[in-house]
């Protein structure tokens, strides 16, 4: 049996241990708030519970884990929203993170990012060419789109729960977008001018 | 005829029944709520263990629902350390363990007069098989569960203060749970069927309420560290039977403050309760005062 002065020396040097690790994490702050995607999900209020669901999370392999204590997830129980921040570079698997947030217990309701790419038309359906991570996405037709197709834009947008589990490594499908910017040509755009993505043979 | 209770009109045999549970007891220690075994871990493939020290001592004598005079200095005084684990199939499916190591000791009367017994070793194994259903709505979760139970004999009933009783016995509980960003409802209603055991002992079946109410005054998004402040409230209801010391059984209400701290997937949790209200089978010992901590992780 272990004696009870014992059992408190072991439970207050963990809970200690514990206690200093809060300030290490709270110094890592976030960087960069330009590369983020944000989950609205049901019912994530139990911050205990909600580790399953960051562990999965942390798992994927396009976040960046420089952000928000070193896993690219944050979760806010006050809000009821997790935020992503991923990897300029890698392409952003919805499935999985509709899966990751499933398997952890809680429903996903909707996901809002931004995007960045060009606007094009093929075959009468538009996309949104995003050639630094490699994704297409699926937009619906608006007279706007017309307006700036072959433009590189920035695109607020959103994707249902059942879009996001459709969705694959290089097609996503999207259901709102909104135009928050359209560049100028002498404006810096591609990050990654060396990507060898096509899109227009891959669609 | 209904009963009006703030707002609220109960059937009053409802009202009654509800009362009655209130006011339940039992000799047998509470198996409160812990976060680990519900909270979390609710993940797939999700599992868990935690530790908890459990301290119940008292040299308060009863008859009753009277305090007596104890002049034959009986007492008891139980040290229980708990390893209790859970695994998760899926949100739906949990199978969960809890085994004790107890130390024990008891000053009781025998024919030759006050006589002290001891008991140490391994417990009874408890055996559940969680099930729940969840409810995720937009600002709040929450989780109903029935839950069987089976404990084994693994304990030993050769000491004078036997560790274990003997018996197979089976459980059932029907829980439900309630959570927003701030408060947490938890409510347990159980029944355990206390088989006959070895060496006269033969517990009667027990009834129990568990609730807890919880604040959530602190929480950092960022490390997912935070505090919870509860009162958990048990409610004992045991029918009389007989342990190698005497008379066991009786009715029970106990209520106290449960301080937990979390840290990812670490937990570490302090509790004290103490009885409000005892009712027992013949002469016993009170229940008395308990003290728990407890330290858990989920993986």
């Amino acid at each position: 049996m272990i004696p009870m002065k014992i059992f408190i020396k072991l439970v207050f040097t963990s809970t200690l241990f514990g206690l200093l690790g809060i300030n290490a994490a709270q110094a890592i702050s976030e960087s960069n708030n330009s590369n983020h995607l944000t989950i609205q999900v049901k019912g994530i209020v139990c911050s205990f519970c909600a580790f399953g669901v960051e562990k999965n999370l942390s798992k994927l392999p396009f976040l960046d884990k420089t952000q928000f204590g070193q896993n690219g997830v944050l979760i806010d129980i006050n809000t009821q929203e997790i935020t992503l921040a991923l990897l300029a570079d890698k392409s952003v698997a919805y499935a999985d993170i509709a899966t990751a947030i499933t398997k952890g217990g809680y429903d996903p309701v909707s996901y809002h990012g931004v995007i960045e790419g060009i606007i094009q038309n093929s075959d009468g359906k538009w996309y949104l060419v995003d050639q630094g991570k490699e994704q297409v996405y699926h937009l619906s037709q608006t007279a706007e789109l017309t307006a700036i197709s072959g433009k590189w834009v920035l695109l607020d947008i959103t994707l249902t729960p059942a879009q996001a589990e459709a969705s694959n490594a290089e097609e996503v499908l999207v259901s709102e977008f909104r135009v928050s910017h359209v560049y100028e040509l002498s404006e810096p755009k591609m990050q990654y001018p060396q990507a060898k993505f096509r899109p227009s043979l891959d669609l | 005829m209904n009963i009006s209770f703030m707002n609220i009109h109960l059937p009053s045999l409802l009202y009654t029944v509800l009362l009655t549970l209130t006011l339940t007891f039992t000799s047998q220690p509470a198996l409160a709520h812990q976060p680990v075994m519900d909270m979390a871990p609710r993940w797939e493939d999700g599992w868990g263990f935690q530790l908890r020290r459990q301290d119940i001592s008292s040299n308060v004598l009863l008859e009753g629902r009277s305090k007596i005079a104890n002049e034959a200095k009986r007492s008891k005084s139980i040290n229980r350390l708990w390893l209790e684990g859970i695994y998760t199939f899926k949100r739906e499916i949990r199978l969960s363990f809890k085994l004790p190591y107890i130390k024990q000791s008891r000053t009781v009367i025998k024919d030759v007069g006050p006589v002290n017994e001891s008991g140490t070793g391994i417990g009874d194994l408890i055996i559940g098989l969680p099930l729940k259903r969840y409810k995720n709505a937009a600002d709040s979760t929450g989780n109903i569960a029935i839950t069987p139970s089976i404990r084994l004999p693994t304990g030993s009933t050769d000491a004078s203060f036997p560790v274990g009783d003997g018996s197979i016995d089976l459980g059932l509980s029907l829980s439900a749970s309630f959570e927003q960003t701030k408060w947490y409802q938890y409510y347990d209603l159980f029944y355990w069927v206390n088989n006959k055991g070895d060496k006269g002992i033969d517990k009667g079946d027990e009834l129990g309420l568990d609730i807890n109410i919880g604040w959530h005054p602190y929480h950092d998004n960022l490390s997912n560290t935070g505090i919870f402040l509860m009162l958990d409230i048990s409610a004992r209801l045991e029918q009389a039977g007989q342990d190698s010391a005497g008379a066991t059984g009786g009715k029970r209400l106990s209520a106290g403050p449960v301080f937990v701290w979390y840290r990812s997937g670490a937990m570490f949790r302090a509790e004290y309760s103490l009885p409000l209200y005892e009712d027992v089978e013949g002469m016993q010992v009170s229940y008395g005062d308990e003290f728990t901590l407890g330290i858990g992780f989920v993986f």
